[in-house]
């Protein structure tokens, strides 16, 4: 009975893996290959040659090192903006109960579920006027406000969780209530803190619309809208250099998802989920 | 500095922030709206009241592509629902690596969208797709994923039920980690099978995190593009949602007046189901 159960799961275990993993797996090997295997059919599952050449052809191919400055630049400034708006509202919401909270609380959040799409137009206008398009400055504002929600509602749920003594405690020896959150609460929250960061910077990392629609020269695009430009014209069957540009847009994101996948369940559900 | 002073200075600035970024834009959706104007064209530019409202209401492609957004909406969320509740379910197993595969599982979670739909473009591109290889292989058929057509709304299911079938998995699967042992335990000590026990114990547990879940997951479809993007690109209007829409309409013909409008109508809908989404959390805060 209990090996019965065993090889279930074991089996479970791996029909998931091949779920999760083939697409993925089958993407990166694709990298891999040459312009002629690319084509074979039927498809090779291990590269008959492995080549580098296209990863090299790619990378110098179009202004990838800009890319990456515009989409870290874009993603970090994001970060920045969205603490410095979302780390006092979420403090003040934690701690004080106030007569207009919830609705405070409710109305930042549904910020967070308006389609891009339904204000990217006005934005691409405003942008134009203020000569933000084409710059990553202009998408960190976009991305810090739409990420926002984010920062106020998981950073509110990790200090609450904070038992406020702490801190009153430190106020009562003279201390003020700013220092009290910085020297006390802030220290305590660091886990949250840096888990809901890299968290935004992931999700700016990878936003399409906003930057397909406000990027349009070379020189300004992002990695996402750079890559999926591969995927039509003069490139439009060479699968291996679509692959090996495609990865480079997800390496850094992995390392990232190592780094926080224990606070993933919290951050994505704006704390509700612990 | 008194409470109301200190609340006021940190939240003030917030919804200002908020406001200005994603609600003045839609004031200037609508002001746009009430306009023929075209970028590529701005000599021609003249106000022409609500004719871009009537000339949506009365395009079938704007319906289709409301059907569309809600058709995708359904069948997302059921299939996404089943996949997360089972992944939830295997991963709770527990014994000695399993930290490990529950973080690999839900790695697709953290990917770009954008790079996901690409992925599997390759997965699903006619004349070299790895899938139907293995489909003509196993059971001698092919399918053409990426003609439109009802392959095609599969194939946008299948792209996002791969990305977010493990986000309602890692929920749910935080929920029956927090469960306490003891009902179950004592419904096996009293001989009820595991079935029964799962139906009467652990879904009615469940429940409050299975609804945060299917909200979140709910109001994230409503703007679903990226998969869409990903398979129609080259494509027709086939499968187009409310997003693709005002991209292709605003962006493509470059037609300011008619995508602000489009906008403006997406804009409400957006905000009213959000934010009675959004209070239906109410009850799981404090």
């Amino acid at each position: 009975m209990v090996k019965k159960t065993t090889i279930l799961a074991v089996v479970a275990f791996i029909i998931l893996g091949i779920w999760t993993f083939f697409p993925l797996y089958y993407a990166f090997i694709t990298a891999f290959k040459s312009r002629i295997e690319i084509t074979y059919w039927p498809p090779t599952f291990i590269p008959k040659e492995f080549t580098v050449h296209y990863w090299i052809i790619v990378w110098f191919d179009r202004p990838t090192l800009a890319y990456y400055r515009n989409t870290v630049i874009a993603s970090v400034l994001s970060v920045i903006i969205s603490l410095a708006f979302g780390i006092p509202t979420a403090y003040t919401c934690a701690r004080f109960n106030f007569r207009n909270r919830a609705d405070v609380l409710f109305t930042i959040l549904t910020f967070r579920f308006l389609p891009p799409a339904a204000v990217v137009i006005p934005l691409y206008i405003f942008m134009r006027e203020a000569r933000l398009l084409d710059t990553p400055i202009g998408l960190a504002f976009i991305y810090g406000a739409i990420n926002l929600p984010i920062v106020v509602w998981v950073l509110r749920s990790y200090i609450i969780d904070i038992p406020p003594e702490l801190e009153e405690s430190y106020m009562i020896d003279g201390y003020s209530r700013f220092r009290a959150f910085t020297d006390i609460t802030l220290p305590l929250i660091k886990p949250g803190l840096i888990a809901v960061s890299l968290l935004i910077l992931a999700l700016s990392w990878g936003e399409f619309l906003f930057a397909a629609v406000l990027t349009t020269s070379p020189m300004g695009k992002t990695l996402p809208v750079g890559i999926s430009e591969y995927m039509g014209g003069e490139w439009g069957y060479e699968w291996n250099k679509i692959m090996a540009a495609t990865f480079y847009g997800i390496l850094p994101l992995i390392i990232i998802f190592l780094a926080i996948r224990k606070h993933l369940a919290r951050g994505l559900t704006f704390g509700i989920v612990r | 500095m008194k409470p109301r002073n200190l609340i006021l200075l940190t939240t003030l600035p917030t919804l200002f922030f908020l406001f200005f970024w994603l609600f003045y834009p839609f004031i200037y959706d609508i002001y746009f709206s009430l306009f023929y104007f075209r970028l590529t064209r701005p000599e021609l530019t003249r106000f022409i009241g609500a004719s871009n409202y009537v000339s949506i209401l009365s395009d079938p492609d704007f319906w289709t592509a409301a059907g569309n957004t809600a058709l995708f909406i359904v069948s997302c969320l059921v299939i996404e629902f089943f996949l997360g509740l089972l992944l939830a379910l295997i991963l709770s197993f527990d014994f000695k690596g399993i930290g490990v595969l529950r973080t690999l599982y839900i790695l697709p979670i953290l990917l770009p969208p954008i790079s996901v739909g690409i992925i599997w473009r390759l997965m699903f591109f006619p004349g070299m797709s790895p899938i139907n290889y293995i489909l003509e292989t196993l059971f001698g058929f092919k399918v053409d994923w990426m003609g439109g057509g009802i392959a095609s709304y599969l194939a946008i299911i299948l792209i996002d039920a791969w990305q977010w079938s493990p986000f309602i998995g890692l929920i749910l699967l935080a929920g029956l980690l927090a469960m306490p042992p003891e009902p179950v335990e004592a419904a096996r000590i009293d001989g009820a099978d595991p079935i029964r026990v799962f139906f009467h114990i652990t879904l009615p547990y469940l429940k409050p995190v299975i609804l945060v879940a299917l909200i979140l997951r709910f109001l994230d479809l409503i703007k679903i593009f990226d998969p869409i993007y990903a398979i129609v690109t080259g494509g027709g209007s086939v499968m187009e949602t409310l997003s693709v829409f005002i991209y292709k309409r605003g962006f493509k013909v470059l037609n300011i007046g008619y995508g602000a409008a489009v906008s403006v109508i997406f804009w409400i809908a957006a905000f009213v189901i959000a934010n009675i989404a959004v209070r239906r959390f109410k009850e799981y805060l404090v």
